[in-house]
């Protein structure tokens, strides 16, 4: 007998009573399409299973809608069209009177019939006319962006947007700092579009986080159909031809930039000079010597536009990473020199500046004090853990980090399930869930012990969905349609994962069930509805357990923070990454890692 | 000029590979796994799962309890299970590098690799060969996979195959298939992980 390509190895097993096994057998009704397949050639005829790797499937899904390669590519469409026929202008003089009639054709239904064939094709070559001569004149954003200008647009924009599409438009090198949520990717599809229209430019590549893709491709779809737009991605024999490709706009994201740029002019980014580069979330390149920001700074470029809410996360050297993109040159890291290059540089509007007609958004902390087992549970722990870490000698931070982290959980949930912060959420989404209102619960924990998965099990009465970071795009895309069209009144989010790129305009309250270290992070979470097409005030409600340390960490932040007001006019920075061992060690009342 | 051709006895010759996840879902105290033979061309040959119930006992220290689990969980599903994989591929941040080898829980005569993305953290033991290899996430986005061999990479066939999954980006995508095959075995798990 062979030996079996398994065997249990020497540890022993643990004690019998502590796991309990089902075997396979005593388990549920195994799914017949999954379980066992005699025949694999037969398995794989199946139409349920032969299904491709999803990935296959997904890159089908977005192919490009425009002409495949090789086809004619350059200019925009309808211009291109023009070019091609001879205009006569004695058809041009006919009035473009409504198809009902009044042509000088009388008689019969189908003399009247084709002159308003005629009609309606001699006002389309007016309004083709019209448009070259736009082109020809070259009419200032303004006028393109009316919506009785040549182009048609969905929604009328902002004033505040066409002041940054304008300055996008002028500004070859401009960093677009808008607060989260004013529509930072629409006013640059609007300037690309205008200056793909007035042929500034041929060809413009957007750069982005692989998940926002999707949305800048719909963006695109809607704020500028006639563009030609090609998204870069999937193997790299593909990618090849996908870079050569001559559309109006190529979306890729950073991850396949970083793959394929290789600084040679043989390199699929570095084969032509680009129009424009736009690099959304642009803070992905704070660290120079990535390289991504290498990449992003290799490309050639007549314009680079950088579109970032948060522009400084840790260092003052995240912002000089930015700007040197958008300059093409070396900036030095020292912060009067920044504060320069900004002012210079950067174009950023505050909601409360511009968005006069967005409702408020409402912070309040609410400091709730833990009784009973969960209280003598803290105390325990923070007691045994200080002890521990005494006796260790040397600290090192990931101790200090590893006791904070399990004390925060124990705020959220004492050993037995107590929580005195699931009560109090309770009691308000009663109320809440009574007058119709949704509300989003962030934390930044996903286990089942103390984090989203187990404060969505306390509020089952509320049908509430979980979205965490082990859920893939789609899936995350899914839970979202079923939060807005359902009757579900809570959405539990884990801190990371609902972060970005999120539109959840559907909720009107939000709650922090524990805090970030990162207040940036935390606005960012705050901002997927507190944006454009908010109706009603945004209340944001921040846990804090008195006593303990989440109200120690809480007011050493503040402190921290309040130095870096100065130089950015935002809270965009890790504060976390700014406190020493010793502060660490003093939130949990030790004095500067000394043994005491 | 040659033409490429591969006829079905050439994908067969190659084996299959098992996928195993022990951290596939958790419920409360139970922890549900999988194990999914794919061959080649990313088809389904079996499908084993089964599930474990934490005891709640403060006499054991939680990860001693996990890993006992885990452990328990993989030689249920290999003694379940009738095919022999080419290799055993495993997601890097759900299973300890210490399960599988002489020193662990148990001995496999097959190479096991654990896969993670760059953006996760993960342990790792120093006996591990690791590399990297660029393959498609789920969403057909270019991504690049760092890997845990142990003992040694395979070689022949079973490289082949290997080569073949990262080519069809089949390295982290039957994971989720394999999650999908628990919530259709386990109907309490089917309102899990929205």
């Amino acid at each position: 007998m062979t030996r079996p390509w398994w065997q249990p190895g020497p540890t022993p097993p643990p004690a019998r009573g502590l796991v309990r096994l089902l075997s396979p057998v005593e388990a549920p009704a195994a799914p017949a399409t999954l379980l066992r397949f005699p025949d694999p050639i037969r398995v794989g005829s199946a139409s349920t299973r032969r299904a491709a790797p999803v990935g296959l499937t997904s890159s089908r899904r977005c192919e490009p809608s425009g002409p495949a390669p090789g086809a004619a590519t350059s200019g925009i469409g309808m211009a291109r069209s023009w070019r091609a026929r001879s205009i006569d202008l004695r058809r041009l003089m006919v009035p473009t009177a409504p198809a009902t009639g009044h042509t000088g054709a009388t008689g019969t239904d189908e003399e009247s019939e084709g002159a308003a064939e005629l009609l309606s094709r001699e006002r389309a070559w007016l309004e083709a006319l019209m448009r070259r001569l736009m082109v020809v004149l070259q009419p200032p954003p303004e006028i393109l962006l009316r919506a009785s200008g040549p182009l048609t647009w969905p929604h009328e924009l902002y004033p505040y947007q066409v002041s940054g599409v304008h300055a996008l438009v002028q500004s070859p090198q401009l960093l677009l700092g808008d607060e989260m949520g004013l529509g930072k990717t629409i006013q640059a599809i609007a300037a690309l579009r205008i200056l793909l229209f007035r042929r500034q430019v041929e060809r413009a590549l957007v750069v982005a986080p692989a998940s926002l893709l999707e949305q800048w491709r719909m963006e695109l779809a809607r704020w500028a159909p006639e563009l030609r737009v090609m998204r870069i991605h999937g193997p790299s024999q593909e990618r090849r031809w996908q870079w050569r490709y001559r559309a109006h706009v190529s979306l890729t994201s950073y991850e396949t930039l970083r793959a394929d740029f290789t600084g040679t002019f043989q390199c699929g980014p570095c084969q032509e000079t680009w129009g424009v580069v736009v690099l959304d979330e642009a803070q992905k390149i704070k660290n120079r010597e990535s390289d991504a920001a290498r990449a992003c700074r290799g490309l050639p470029r007549l314009r680079a536009w950088a579109l970032t809410g948060t522009p400084m996360e840790n260092r003052l050297e995240d912002l000089a990473s930015i700007l040197e993109f958008v300059t093409g040159s070396l900036l030095p890291t020292d912060s009067l020199a920044l504060r320069t290059a900004l002012g210079q540089y950067q174009l950023r509007r505050k909601k409360d500046q511009v968005l006069l007609d967005l409702p408020p958004k409402i912070v309040a902390d609410i400091t709730l004090e833990m009784s009973g087992a969960q209280r003598r549970a803290y105390e325990r722990a923070e007691k045994e853990g200080i002890a521990t870490l005494r006796e260790m000698g040397e600290v090192r931070v990931e101790n200090v980090l590893a006791l904070i982290t399990r004390l925060k959980q124990i705020c959220n949930f004492g050993p037995g399930g107590q929580s005195v912060k699931m009560e109090d959420l309770c009691s308000r989404l009663e109320e809440l869930s009574s007058e119709g209102y949704k509300a989003l619960v962030f934390t930044q924990y996903a286990s089942d012990d103390s984090g989203a998965r187990r404060i969505a099990s306390g509020l089952a009465r509320f049908s509430p969905l979980v979205l965490t970071g082990d859920l893939s795009l789609l899936q995350r895309a899914d839970v979202v349609r079923r939060f807005e069209t359902g009757d579900h009144v809570v959405l539990v989010l884990s801190l990371r994962a609902g972060g970005l790129g999120l539109n959840l305009q559907c909720a009107s309250y939000v709650f922090h069930f524990d805090r970030w270290w990162n207040p940036a992070v935390e606005r960012q979470a705050e901002d997927r509805t507190h944006r454009i097409g908010q109706t009603r005030p945004v209340n944001v409600y921040r846990y804090v357990i008195a006593g303990t340390i989440e109200q120690r960490i809480q007011e050493l932040l503040k402190n921290k923070i309040d130095l870096f007001t100065r130089v950015v006019d935002d809270i965009s920075i890790d504060a976390a990454k700014l406190i020493s061992k010793e502060e660490l060690l003093e939130v949990l009342g030790m004095e500067g890692g000394t043994q005491g | 000029m040659p033409i490429p051709f591969h006829d079905e006895e050439t994908f067969e010759e190659l084996g299959c590979a098992g996928f195993l996840d022990l951290a596939a879902i958790s419920q409360g105290s139970k922890r549900f796994a999988a194990l999914l033979f794919l061959n080649a061309r990313g088809e389904p040959l079996e499908f084993a799962f089964n599930r474990v119930e934490l005891m709640q006992t403060v006499l054991w220290r939680p990860r001693d309890r996990e890993d006992g689990a885990a452990r328990r969980l993989a030689l249920s599903l290999f003694d379940a299970a009738t095919l022999t994989p080419s290799f055993l591929v495993c997601r890097a941040d759900t299973i300890s590098p210490h399960l599988f080898g002489p020193c662990g829980g148990i001995d496999l005569a097959v190479p096991v690799v654990r896969v993670a993305t760059t953006a996760d953290t993960v342990p790792y033991a120093a006996a591990e060969i690791q590399a990297a290899v660029e393959t498609l996430d789920p969403l057909g986005e270019f991504q690049e996979v760092r890997l845990f061999w142990s003992p040694a990479p395979p070689e022949g066939a079973a490289a082949r195959l290997f080569d073949r999954l990262v080519a069809r980006g089949l390295l982290l995508e039957p994971f989720e298939r394999a999650q999908a095959g628990l919530r259709e075995a386990y109907p309490e798990l089917r309102g899990s992980g929205e």
